[in-house]
């Protein structure tokens, strides 16, 4: 599955407490910036982060974040892997859907950010942990 | 042995074919034009030359020394394949870059290969003579096929090195005429795209303090729907407009994905702190809005521009009212 | 050295406390750090004991600077919008910048029923507006 992507360049946060949530985000903009995305894309990318670094912080306790710029048919993309060895999840086909929360969040974190990102797939197995993989593409 | 060296004459006439067809760009005349070059400039006296197609039949289009109703004959045969002809294209015919098949080598079934070759026979009216036409690339893109020779007699390597030169202009011309075509297909396409990029950057128009117009017209996309949300949204912030009015009475239809871009608007621009007015729904796109359970109660809707325009001033305060009253 | 600069942008994020300024009637809450839960939380109590405090009955939080709202802060000011609506007072957002306005809306956050403002002024008069209503 990784064997398509070509990795240019890439680094890793780790997610130990809250403040590296807002760290985190403040990064993937960061590196966003640098690949020249536009305003929206930035918000979009800083937001669909910012509900993934925040469920491994709040469900996981921590994790890590890897960010990568990946080059895949001649296109070149901002690819951000979410990785976590917390509770997994049951189900998550529950879990993708709008609104549900096993909390008191709204549900609206992985749903929203699989719309903010190109590409979004979610991993997780109950007891092992949870792997979110994200992507965005720069327009062609 | 040595009977045919080469004819100077003969070369610089087809060189001089060879270099006219190069500018041409319509297949039918560069085959025509070479088929009758090598009758009237070679010793062979008739000629077909037929052009690869992609489906891999060979295609006869060009034709010399031959009468309209043996033309109209050939043209109606079945066209024979690139596979029926491999057997041809054996090392044991070539002469040159061309291939040379006694008429005792071929039957029916196939090819037999019982006699020797030798150039010093004589020529048999069954005798097969190709010239493949090869492209810049190596590829066979057709050939020529000449028969008759006027002195009767086998071809030799040097004797034919003319009209393979003539062969190979062939081929390049074929490719250039394909190419033209291409970048014509593909020019075509540009221009499909500019009017789109043109569609596009459909301009927002601040027809008043506050209050900006955007008038669409014709299909919109999902990308596009999106790209015209954003620069709805960057005007508005830019010129602190309270109003946007959209106006869709250019708009014959509207899908699902286009719909829902339109109430992501209205939401998006909500959010900045103005009001968006929808104009001009025609019955269709009423009638999808209605199908798609959208909440008309969150869209303002005037039924056209100047009834919206009169809304939208009324927002940001202002009334219009006649000179003489 | 450069190891220093990443832990010092995190103390610059979280000790910074929202300013809310108290202008005529109004509260007008700038923000302008990039605020962890934490912080946006604790800016909600702030907002609320400020609004009983002074006796305000509308505030103006501007995030004309913010370049982000994800689901988190979206719910804090909408919570906050619909505490401080309990308390008789209106909240109005001012100065959300498109690219955010855009992201809000596909991340499925409506922001519904709370008070919006192109900018500070536009906000005030909203304000006015609102108060004028309900004393009508
Ligand atoms: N990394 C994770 N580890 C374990 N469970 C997770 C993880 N991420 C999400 N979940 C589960 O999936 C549910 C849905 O997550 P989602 O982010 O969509 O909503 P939320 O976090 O509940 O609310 P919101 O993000 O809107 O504040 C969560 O309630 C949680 O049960
Ligand atoms: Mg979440």
């Amino acid at each position: 599955m990784n064997s398509d992507y070509r990795i240019e360049e890439q680094d890793k946060i780790e997610i130990l407490e809250e403040k590296d949530v807002v760290v985190c985000r403040q990064a993937c903009r960061n590196w966003a910036k640098r690949m020249n995305f536009n305003l929206i894309d930035q918000t979009r990318i800083t937001t669909a982060v910012s509900e993934l670094a925040r469920n491994i912080q709040e469900y996981a306790g921590q994790g890590e974040v890897q960010i990568q710029i990946v080059e895949k048919d001649m296109r070149r993309g901002l690819r951000i892997i979410f990785i976590d060895h917390g509770p997994g999840i049951k189900n998550i086909k529950l879990a993708m859907s709008e609104g549900w929360t096993s909390h008191r969040g709204m549900g609206m974190g992985l749903p929203g950010a699989k719309r903010l990102m190109d590409e979004f797939a979610l991993e997780s197995e109950a007891g092992k942990g949870t792997t979110v993989t994200t992507c965005k593409w720069l327009p062609l | 042995m040595n009977h045919s060296i080469i004819d100077y004459k003969e070369l610089r006439a087809l060189i001089s074919v060879g270099t006219s067809i190069i500018q041409e760009t319509n297949l039918e005349t560069i085959c025509q034009r070479v088929a009758e070059a090598v009758v009237k400039y070679s010793k062979f006296q008739r000629s077909v030359v037929s052009i690869l197609e992609p489906d891999g039949t060979l295609r006869r289009v060009g034709f010399g020394g031959l009468t309209d109703e043996q033309i109209t004959k050939l043209k109606q045969m079945k066209r024979s394949t690139m596979e029926e002809k491999k057997n041809i294209f054996s090392d044991k015919f070539r002469v040159g870059q061309s291939y040379y098949i006694p008429h005792d080598q071929v039957s029916l079934e196939g090819l037999k290969s019982e006699k020797e070759y030798s150039p010093n026979h004589e020529w048999h009216p069954d005798d097969f003579l190709f010239i493949p036409l090869y492209s810049i690339g190596g590829e066979i893109v057709g050939m020529v096929s000449i028969d008759d020779p006027v002195d009767g007699r086998r071809p030799t390597e040097e004797g034919l090195l003319p009209l393979e030169m003539l062969a190979n202009q062939t081929a390049a011309s074929i490719e250039n005429s394909r190419n033209t075509k291409k970048l014509q297909e593909m020019l075509v396409k540009l221009r499909e795209q500019q009017k789109v990029v043109m569609e596009l950057s459909t301009p927002v128009i601040r027809i008043w303090e506050r209050i900006l117009v955007l008038p669409l017209i014709g299909t919109v996309d999902s990308s596009r729907a999106m790209q015209i949300m954003e620069n709805i949204l960057i005007r508005i912030s830019e010129t602190e407009s309270a109003v946007v009015i959209i106006d869709i009475t250019g708009v014959p239809i509207i899908d699902t994905l286009v719909a829902s871009h339109l109430i992501k608007t209205v939401a998006a621009v909500k959010l900045l702190g103005a009001d968006t007015i929808i104009t001009g729904i025609n019955p269709e796109v009423a009638q999808t809005l209605v199908h798609l359970g959208v909440d008309l109660k969150e869209i303002t809707t005037k039924a056209n521009l100047s009834k919206g325009i009169e809304a939208a001033l009324d927002i940001t305060g202002l009334t219009v009212t006649s000179k003489d009253s | 050295m450069p190891r220093i600069s990443s832990i010092d942008s995190r103390r610059s994020i979280v000790n910074q406390k929202i300013p809310i300024l108290k202008i005529k009637d109004y509260l007008i809450v700038p923000i302008q750090v990039d605020m962890d839960d934490r912080l946006a939380l604790q800016l909600q109590m702030d907002i609320l004991k400020q609004i009983e405090k002074c006796n305000s009955r509308g505030v103006i939080i501007d995030i004309s600077v913010i370049d982000m709202v994800d689901s988190y802060l979206g719910r804090i000011l909408g919570d906050t919008a619909r505490m401080a609506g309990l308390m008789d007072a209106r909240v109005v957002i001012a100065g959300m910048q498109p690219a955010v306005a855009i992201t809000l809306v596909e991340l499925g956050l409506g922001l519904e029923g709370v008070y919006t403002a192109l900018n500070l002024e536009a906000a005030i008069s909203l304000l006015e507006e609102l108060l004028d209503k309900d004393a009508a």
